[in-house]
């Protein structure tokens, strides 16, 4: 019996352990975030990305706009490749605002929030054939937003660490 | 330990950067603690971060020496993951454990079987209730008072089927392995 025992006490970790996977920093960090009180967060840094995106949105408004007028298109027939290449441009620009503030937190950090955020990129990709276009769109809209949604949520953490 | 100093001195001021280095500091052994009882990633994980929350929050929670903290952090996880246990497992009790027919055998395993890989082999093959026995008292390195406090039940109870979980491990290694 004492050899089992022994042998078991010196392989502990091994026998019994694991190691969190990975990511686990991040996603307490965003947990940490959550239960302290809220922070004043300066949106400046964002001021520019949001200034593009209302002008990509307006023009894109007028042009559908003009084209109705014109009896070429109805503002509800906006082809579905249109709503995501809009969303899609929407999201690249958050997450180039997200690496912007991540150039000063360590590396380690830096690291697993990036793949995290790759893993987001590539995550409900896929939309499925059978739904008809009204569905594929308002499908393309929720996923989108919920993942700029979540890009802003790390944003406020990253700026909440970084103070 | 200075820089543990350092990092308490930051928890008080809510410092964000140093509450992490705080969760750099325990989060491995607290998850280990979880993981060694519930063998799952995502539960432990889970453990391990409200653990570390529960230790950020109330300030109350801190201790100075860097041991007592993590042997503080360690066993909340330890309580909560045998919570977690009590919860899923509704019909399960650990003084439920089946009587076993084994026979008393006090010999130890071929010396040869004892690998790492076999033992480790053998520990998930035994009942929920005899690992968490084995884990309280092996890897927690807990007395068998301490570990009759967390499960709630006698300390004979808890001897004697430390005892057969042994015994089971040992049989294990016996009729199995040296089958392979």
């Amino acid at each position: 019996m004492k050899n089992i025992e022994k042998k078991i006490k010196e392989n502990k970790n091994e026998i019994f352990g694991g190691k969190p996977e990975n990511g686990h920093r991040a996603r307490f960090a965003a947990k940490l975030s959550l239960m302290q009180k809220p922070k004043r967060i300066s949106f400046m840094p964002y001021l520019k990305y949001i200034a593009a995106a209302a002008v990509v949105a307006v023009a894109f408004f007028i042009f559908k706009t003009e084209k109705t007028k014109n009896g070429v298109t109805a503002f509800n027939d906006v082809h579905i490749d249109e709503v995501k290449q809009y969303y899609a441009m929407q999201l690249n620009n958050e997450i180039d605002a997200t690496k912007e503030l991540l150039k000063n937190i360590d590396e380690q950090y830096r690291n697993e929030i990036l793949s995290d955020i790759k893993l987001m990129e590539i995550a409900e990709n896929k939309i499925p054939n059978a739904l008809d276009d009204e569905r594929k769109a308002a499908l393309i809209v929720s996923v989108y937003r919920r993942k700029i949604e979540w890009l802003h949520n790390l944003q406020s953490n990253v700026l909440a660490c970084n103070r | 330990m200075d820089k543990y100093r350092e990092i308490l001195k930051g928890l008080k001021k809510n410092d964000c950067r140093l509450q992490m280095q705080f969760y750099d500091m325990f989060a491995e052994t607290t998850y280990q603690s979880a993981f060694a009882i519930l063998r799952n990633g995502s539960d432990a994980e889970e453990i391990m971060q409200d653990t570390m929350l529960k230790a950020l929050t109330g300030i109350s929670l801190i201790n100075e020496d860097e041991t007592a903290m993590r042997k503080t952090l360690k066993r909340i996880a330890v309580n909560a993951a045998i919570d977690v246990l009590r919860k899923r497992k509704s019909h399960f009790c650990f003084e439920d454990i089946e009587n076993i027919n084994d026979c008393i055998d006090e010999t130890d395993a071929d010396e040869n079987m004892l690998t790492v890989e076999n033992i480790k082999q053998s520990v998930d093959s035994l009942a929920l209730g005899y690992r968490t026995i084995l884990v309280l008292r092996l890897f927690e390195n807990m007395n068998f008072d301490e570990i009759s406090e967390h499960l709630k039940i006698e300390q004979s109870s808890v001897r004697s089927q430390y005892s057969r979980a042994l015994m089971k491990l040992r049989n294990y290694l016996k009729n199995n392995i040296n089958k392979d």
